[in-house]
């Protein structure tokens, strides 16, 4: 069924009232005039003093009708010309105090800022050092956890750790696998190619073993698990900020730290090196795949060839990459997840009276007493062993005393203060003052 | 909390807040959307730092305190978040069992009754081994209940309780609340802006405006509804009805 077009009539019925004659369907989806064509008829009527509409042959209408009339009371307001709706359908004279009910609030309307190129390096340059800050911090506040670690008092699910190796090691084999393969056939192929025009296609052995074993075993392992578990760990955790999780952890004074990012950590440090030495294993016989089959190698001579090229410094070289690799990955995947919680901390650090109280309770507490600060909650982090000694020396004056005095003394503790100090120069760097936001 | 200012970096929210809330209290802060309700009780728990004014609990200056002073406090206190917020890769039984764990000498079979009673207490008796994501959110509220009071706090926290769920759960919630309250002995501190809940359990509360980043009202909610002078405040607790002079 043809649906009739929009369409709209002007009557002036004196030099002071205009009648809008409204028919046809006002839809979305059916053409018709613009409300251009409303805007330039009222420009001609200087004298108009009220405006009347005529809505009988009106077949049907929905918001694009309102639209308009919105955007003619909008010209009838400012130039204070009555606006008389009697002519209009009962719904639309709803909807249309219904739009106009509430005023627009004061100051809510967002203006547009003119944005300079000096203000956009200044504007990324201050993101640059805030980001900094945040990394910082939490390289300090790891690195306090780590020397924790080494000291057996942290504390971790030994159950979250056993099934992070799991995830990180074993359900990784088939990506490895299938990328390691094709890199060493990929790596033979290329130098295949090259070497075959010397007669000397036997060193494709010790191409791929080199290249393979030296390097890209760990740095292919790398890529992998960036992308596989860096990523993971960074939802993962950032599931849990979102869902509140992690301030549960807050709140019972247990460090998100020692609970959730140390354990990754410690989970890519064993695994990524076993990973690595997989993924050499894979490199080398993907490139003898080339070498025996394209290049009538026997195996036996191929892995000769690749034993006599590389050595066990070759080997474990990549292992220790692979290791230092993994310790990053976590760390970039966790501090991913941590900058949200990062920015309401920070926003507390950018008053000047504050900055300078905590500066002062940090020497006071690198002074005195042994409980490190993070900002990932290890400021909350109930020191159990301090908390049982307490209770089992009498009073926490006695105790605080007591580490006054010991601290006296050149102890272990006066070396975390330059760490502490370390991880609070990641908060001056968050504290730097911000231009306000456009 | 005293002269109590709040603040997102140079956005402030509330300032200059000066509250008490009494021990045995079921402490209402209740507001419009947006008015800062759940940003102040992070504040009360510790999780953001206040712009400026301080937090007492009792006597003990809580935001100047050292961090052990402050997680001593905080053993005392529990809390309930708005979306329970409990530990997707433990049991119901094991998320009760955790604070138990790192904070008594007890035996693990003792803290596994413990933590059994804990969600028999809340209606949960028989679901310890369920994990979160195999329960319904109303269950899940439940065992977050469980956990805040896995070490007997004198001081509960609830944001938004009854978010996402039904009327007779949120009724059920109400009656636990006053249940704890009434045999615990303990002081409750509720976010909320649900109106049901507000009269039914509420004994003390306060309104906070973002208009004026003020309170601009304190006290009984039944008493509120009747006798405030505020149109803001009666318009809020009356469902938005004007009031008839």
């Amino acid at each position: 069924m043809p649906v009739e077009q929009k369409k709209i009539s002007f009557q002036h019925r004196d030099n002071e009232t205009l009648l809008l004659t409204l028919s046809g369907s006002w839809r979305l989806g059916v053409s018709g005039p613009s409300a251009l064509l409303v805007d330039d008829e009222l420009q001609k009527s200087r004298e108009l003093r009220r405006i009347a509409f005529d809505s009988g042959s009106l077949l049907s209408w929905d918001s694009t009708l309102l639209a308009l009339l919105i955007r003619v009371s909008e010209v009838c307001r400012r130039r204070g010309i009555e606006l008389d709706r009697h002519g209009l359908p009962a719904g639309v004279c709803k909807l249309l105090d219904l739009a106009q009910a509430v005023p627009e609030k004061k100051g809510a309307r967002k203006t547009k800022v003119e944005t300079t190129f000096v203000h956009y390096v200044g504007d990324c340059a201050i993101a640059a050092g805030v980001s900094l800050g945040e990394m910082l911090k939490f390289t300090g506040e790891m690195t306090l956890t780590v020397l924790r670690l080494l000291r057996m008092k942290v504390h971790f699910r030994p159950i979250d750790l056993f099934l992070l190796i799991q995830q990180c090691g074993a359900r990784a084999l088939p990506i490895v696998t299938l990328i390691s393969f094709l890199v060493g056939v990929i790596r033979a192929f290329v130098g295949a190619v090259q070497l075959q025009k010397f007669g000397a296609q036997i060193y494709v052995a010790d191409l791929v073993g080199i290249a393979v074993i030296h390097e890209m075993g760990a740095m292919m392992t790398g890529i992998i698990m960036a992308g596989r578990t860096g990523a993971s760990f960074a939802a993962e955790l950032g599931t849990m900020k979102v869902t509140q999780e992690i301030d549960a952890f807050k709140t019972l004074g247990l460090s998100p730290l020692e609970f959730l990012v140390l354990p990754r950590v410690i989970a890519l440090l064993l695994m990524m090196p076993l990973l690595c030495l997989y993924s050499d294993l894979l490199g080398v016989l993907g490139g003898a795949a080339v070498g025996v089959g394209m290049l009538d190698i026997s195996w036996a001579t191929y892995v000769r060839e690749t034993i006599h090229a590389i050595g066990l410094r070759d080997l474990f070289g990549g292992m220790f990459k692979s290791s230092v690799y993994g310790v990053l990955i976590a760390l970039c995947g966790c501090l991913r997840a941590s900058s949200a919680a990062t920015v309401l901390r920070r926003s507390g650090m950018r008053q000047p009276r504050r900055l300078l109280h905590r500066l002062s309770r940090l020497s006071r507490r690198a002074a005195s007493s042994p409980s490190p600060s993070t900002s990932w909650g290890s400021e909350q982090r109930f020191d159990r062993e301090q908390h049982k000694e307490q209770k089992k020396n009498g009073s926490r004056k006695a105790f605080l005393e007591r580490s006054r005095k010991s601290a006296k003394a050149p102890s272990s503790e006066d070396f975390l203060f330059p760490l502490r100090l370390y991880a609070f120069a990641g908060d001056l760097f968050s504290s730097c003052p911000s231009f306000p936001s456009s | 909390m005293e002269y109590l200012t709040l603040a997102y970096g140079n956005f402030v929210l509330m300032r200059d807040l000066n509250f008490t809330i009494n021990q045995g209290d079921v402490f209402i802060i209740m507001g419009g959307s947006g008015s800062g309700k759940s940003t102040l009780l992070r504040h009360l728990i510790g999780l953001n730092e206040p712009a400026a004014g301080e937090i007492f609990y009792g006597r003990e200056n809580f935001t100047n305190s050292d961090p052990i002073r402050r997680q001593e406090i905080l053993r005392r206190t529990g809390v309930l978040f708005q979306s329970g917020a409990l530990w997707s890769s433990m049991t119901l039984a094991e998320n009760v069992a955790f604070a138990l764990e790192e904070y008594t000498d007890l035996p693990a079979g003792e803290i596994r009754e413990l933590a059994v009673l804990k969600l028999a207490l809340v209606g949960l008796k028989g679901f310890e081994d369920y994990f979160p994501s195999e329960i319904s959110g109303g269950m899940q509220k439940r065992a977050a209940l469980a956990r805040a009071m896995a070490l007997d706090p004198e001081i509960l926290f609830f944001d938004e309780p009854s978010a996402g769920l039904d009327p007779v759960s949120s009724r059920l919630l109400d009656d636990l609340i006053l249940e704890l309250r009434d045999s615990l002995g303990a002081t409750i501190v509720v976010v909320t802006h649900e109106l049901e809940s507000i009269f039914t359990i509420g004994t003390n509360s306060i309104f906070l405006d973002p208009e004026t980043q003020s309170i601009l009202a304190r006290g009984n909610p039944r008493d509120l509804l009747a006798d405030s002078t505020n149109r803001v405040v009666h318009r809020f607790l009356s469902r938005g009805e004007e009031k008839r002079t």
